[in-house]
């Protein structure tokens, strides 16, 4: 047991100190977004990889993308921790991983943002990463697991995921158990983050700079090639169960259909102009038809654009009712017959006016630049070309028939369905505190 | 669209339960001051941004309020906002022409945003211009406005952080009314009377002292939404500053307790601070932002999470949209032992008062308090906001770019001379969990 300890540190150590890529050559990420701003000196700077949540085997190792992605940034590195240089640099580190893809995103003053660009694209595509780092991610993905037990959206998510696919990386939850975390072992993050954290399979993003050269020349140039990696489609369940759990972040109730893969653009959009219709904060169709019937409850939902398919949610939390359940039903049966031109042409314009309000900010510019390219169609990503690019041209083209045409073809069928009821031990401490 | 379901990233920032979002630095070469009858304009606009905004400041703020009407300037805004416009309330009617209206009460005023893709911009400012003219006090329409507010003083009292900042306000600000709780109480908003909203609205949503801040994508509805939205406003002074003698304004250390049905304590330190315009505004700036770090690494904070100031164990505020000013620090027994917090603040205070700062230490806060400085602004409403409060401050409307370079510039005996000004006595406000909570 010792000689294999003292293996394994000894395998560590030299980890440790060579850096895992065996090319030192010049760094080139597969493709690189810049937008350039005239907002305040504040930029945005992402590099996006794509890789599954849940690791390259055939066996899911829940949480393996999060915890690799948090220990090159709290690893020395060839200089600084990634996450210290950039607080250091008066900014902020965020580091998000998607069922098929990790996301680092450093939000930083413009005048820090060509040196924290070539940190990231250097830290990340040519890991050096130590047992400390490792261990630090762990920690703070911990607490992070843990946070998002309490996370209604989460717990549904999860469940509804795991309903709807029978394979493929929208299965799997993002975060895993504590349990799950205790077995990701450092020889595995280290192959991990060889395999999914290459300059060739990265898309760079950098987002309100006044001048692009510097970020450019940072990043090595400006390429338009996809990730090495190829995208992985999920498989959908024909007939998803409705499953049913206790939760902490319960009540409540969730629906997830399969909607259109990213390449059919034209009903990807009409599934966004539906969420919006149905989901939009205020004056959401959903929101209004539960007025009456759940008055407290908190509706929310996206559709989520991917490679293939898409998702549309819907989650509604705080009652989960039968009157809430045939509420959604009833709402979402409206939907497939035409709307009224004239408040057609008023969701539209809602629509639209929430997906530019949502840009506004250059994080949200980077995000969706980021998300639209790794998710294989950069060119589709909305205001990516202005005003007139192709996803606000797709958005204005939409007619009612249209959209009741696509809503009748991916909401008929089968959703999958969560209900989550408060955990026992949660409403006897409720109890006992009343 | 939407795209993004982001599984751990939390938004960067979010001051706001209880006060207006601290925005910042606009840029100062596209700040047009103007006048128009007794409001000023100041013009933002930038090409590049996606939709465009409009905020209305208006001097109807906390500090116009009777002290028995606490919540009258959330009532009339709201019956505004609720106001028929074309058959439907006003928001409704935003919403449908491809935009929004929402509003903000701060100390000093009260201001409306209004954002629109360009093309709707005029159609929506001409929305908001109508309910401005004729708005709807009848007892049906303040009653309602007036329980939506009361569910707002509800959900604020049951918050720590918001019930904590607004016993330290009522300190600071105490001269004024603008020290009373944004949305006013349950109990001071029962009083309200449709005679008090339209009193309150016929003299204080007016001209002089009104502000409008363009932001955004220049649309051709711009000039004519301004010019609609002045229209609106009578060209005269607004109704008296409501003052107070029933506290003395100079703090000396002191301590406030309260309880509430909240799951943890909260403990609230506020500080006197400069007003921005001030000299010492930009190292104060640097100060607030080194105490807030400081605190928050000390409490082993997640790797790489950002989370929201309501979500932090601790944190640290400067409370500047009213002049006095204050920084605050607070702490959430949820996330652990506040006096823990409290201490690692003193020791702070007292090593910056001891010593001066190495140059590397300084160069840190500095890069810190910019990047927080900026990363405030994030939203044109933000934007707009930071503008219009620092012109309506006195500071000027290139002042978020000054205050930049002024921290550039900063040397540690300036940041050691602040902290020994401004950080030796402050109030705490404790909020306990009453008895009956577990």
């Amino acid at each position: 047991m010792l000689i294999r300890r003292l293996a394994v540190a000894v395998f560590a150590l030299a980890l440790a100190i060579a850096p895992l890529a065996s090319d030192a050559g010049p760094l080139h990420p597969a493709r690189t977004i810049v937008r350039t701003g005239d907002g305040p000196p504040l930029a945005v700077v992402e590099l996006w990889f794509r890789a599954p949540s849940m690791g390259f085997g055939s066996d899911p190792r829940i949480g393996i993308a999060q915890v690799a992605a948090e220990s090159v940034a709290a690893s020395q590195g060839h200089d600084e921790p990634l996450a210290a240089l950039v607080q250091d640099r008066g900014g902020h580190l965020q580091i998000a991983t998607f069922a098929d893809s990790v996301q680092i995103s450093a939000v930083v003053p413009e005048t820090a943002a060509a040196e924290v660009a070539r940190a990231m694209l250097d830290d990340y595509t040519r890991p050096a990463l130590t047992e400390d780092g490792f261990k630090r991610a762990r920690a703070s993905v911990a607490i992070e697991a843990t946070e998002s037990q309490v996370d209604p959206d989460m717990q549904l998510r999860e469940r509804l995921f795991g309903a709807l696919f029978s394979q493929g990386p929208d299965r799997y939850a993002v975060l895993p158990t504590v349990k799950q975390l205790g077995t990701l072992t450092y020889p595995e993050i280290v192959a991990f983050a060889k395999r999914a954290f290459r300059a060739e399979n990265a898309v760079a993003v950098v987002a309100g700079v006044h001048d692009s050269a510097p970020m450019l020349s940072a990043l090595g140039g400006a390429n338009a090639r996809d990730p090495a990696e190829s995208p992985l489609a999920s498989t959908v369940v024909a007939a998803p169960e409705t499953v049913r759990g206790e939760s902490v972040a319960g009540p409540a109730l969730g629906f997830a259909f399969a909607g259109p893969p990213i390449a059919d653009r034209r009903a990807a959009t009409a599934m966004d102009f539906l969420s919006d219709y149905l989901l939009a904060p205020n004056t959401g169709a959903l929101l209004q038809a539960l007025k009456n019937v759940a008055p407290g409850a908190k509706v929310n939902g996206q559709f989520i654009t991917l490679h293939d398919p898409g998702i549309l949610l819907i989650e509604v939390v705080g009652d989960v009712s039968d009157a809430a359940r045939n509420s959604v039903e009833r709402a979402l049966q409206a939907v497939q017959r035409p709307l009224d031109p004239k408040a057609f042409e008023a969701a539209q314009r809602g629509y639209i006016y929430h997906v530019l309000h949502d840009l506004q900010s250059t994080q949200a510019q980077a995000d969706n630049l980021g998300w639209y390219a790794i998710e294989g169609s950069p060119a589709y990503a909305p205001f990516s070309g202005g005003v007139n690019d192709e996803y606000l041209k797709l958005a204005r083209g939409l007619t009612p028939e249209y959209v009741a045409q696509v809503a009748r073809k991916y909401l008929s069928a089968a959703p999958a369905v969560a209900l989550l009821t408060v955990r026992q031990s949660t409403m006897r401490q409720q109890e006992s505190a009343k | 669209m939407k795209v993004l379901a982001r599984v751990v990233a939390a938004c960067v920032m979010s001051v706001a339960l209880v006060t207006p979002t601290l925005a910042a630095a606009p840029q100062s070469d596209g700040v047009l001051p103007q006048s128009a009858g007794g409001a000023r304009i100041i013009d933002l606009t930038s090409a590049q941004a996606p939709v465009t905004g409009m905020q209305v400041f208006v001097p109807a703020g906390l500090d116009r309020q009777p002290r028995s009407r606490s919540g009258l300037a959330a009532v009339v805004a709201q019956t505004l906002i609720n106001t028929p416009v074309d058959g439907v309330p006003l928001a409704t009617a935003a919403a449908r022409a491809g935009g929004s209206v929402n509003f903000t009460i701060d100390a000093q005023d009260t201001h409306f945003y209004l954002e629109a893709t360009p093309d709707r911009f005029a159609v929506v400012a001409s929305l908001f211009a109508r309910a401005l003219a004729q708005p709807d006090f009848s007892v049906a329409a303040v009653r309602a406005a007036a329980a939506s507010v009361a569910k707002r003083a509800d959900a604020s009292s049951a918050d720590g952080l918001s019930v904590g900042v607004s016993m330290v306000r009522s300190v600071y600000l105490a001269k004024t009314s603008a020290g009373l709780p944004t949305w006013g109480t349950s109990a001071t908003i029962a009083q309200i009377m449709p005679s008090d909203v339209a009193d309150f609205f016929r003299k204080n949503y007016v001209a002089r002292g009104a502000l409008i801040v363009a932001a955004g994508a220049p649309s051709p509805g711009l000039n004519d939404g301004e010019r609609a939205v002045l229209q609106a406003l009578p060209d005269r002074d607004a109704g008296p500053i409501v003052t107070s003698n029933q506290l003395p304004m100079v703090a000396r250390s002191r301590q406030l307790i309260t309880h509430r049905d909240i799951p943890a304590p909260w403990v609230v330190l506020a500080y006197n601070a400069p007003a921005p315009g001030s000299q010492d505004f930009a190292a104060v700036l640097v100060i607030e932002s080194l105490i807030g770090q400081a605190v928050g690494r000390g409490l082993a904070p997640p790797l790489v999470a950002t989370p929201s100031d309501a979500e932090k164990p601790v944190g640290s505020l400067y409370l500047y949209d009213s002049v006095p000013s204050a920084v605050i620090v607070y702490a959430n027994g949820a996330g652990g032992d506040p006096t823990l917090a409290i201490r690692t603040v003193a020791t702070v205070v007292n090593t910056l008062a001891a010593s001066p700062l190495s140059q590397d230490e300084l160069a840190l806060a500095k890069a810190q308090a910019t990047g927080d400085l900026l990363i405030d602004q994030a939203t044109l409403a933000d934007r707009s906001w930071l503008a219009g409060n620092f012109v309506r401050e006195g500071a000027g409307e290139d002042y978020a770019s000054r205050v930049l370079a002024a921290i550039g510039g900063l040397t540690p005996v300036q940041v050691q001379a602040a902290v020994k000004r401004y950080f030796t006595q402050y109030t705490t406000a404790i909020v306990l969990p009453r008895e009956s909570h577990p």
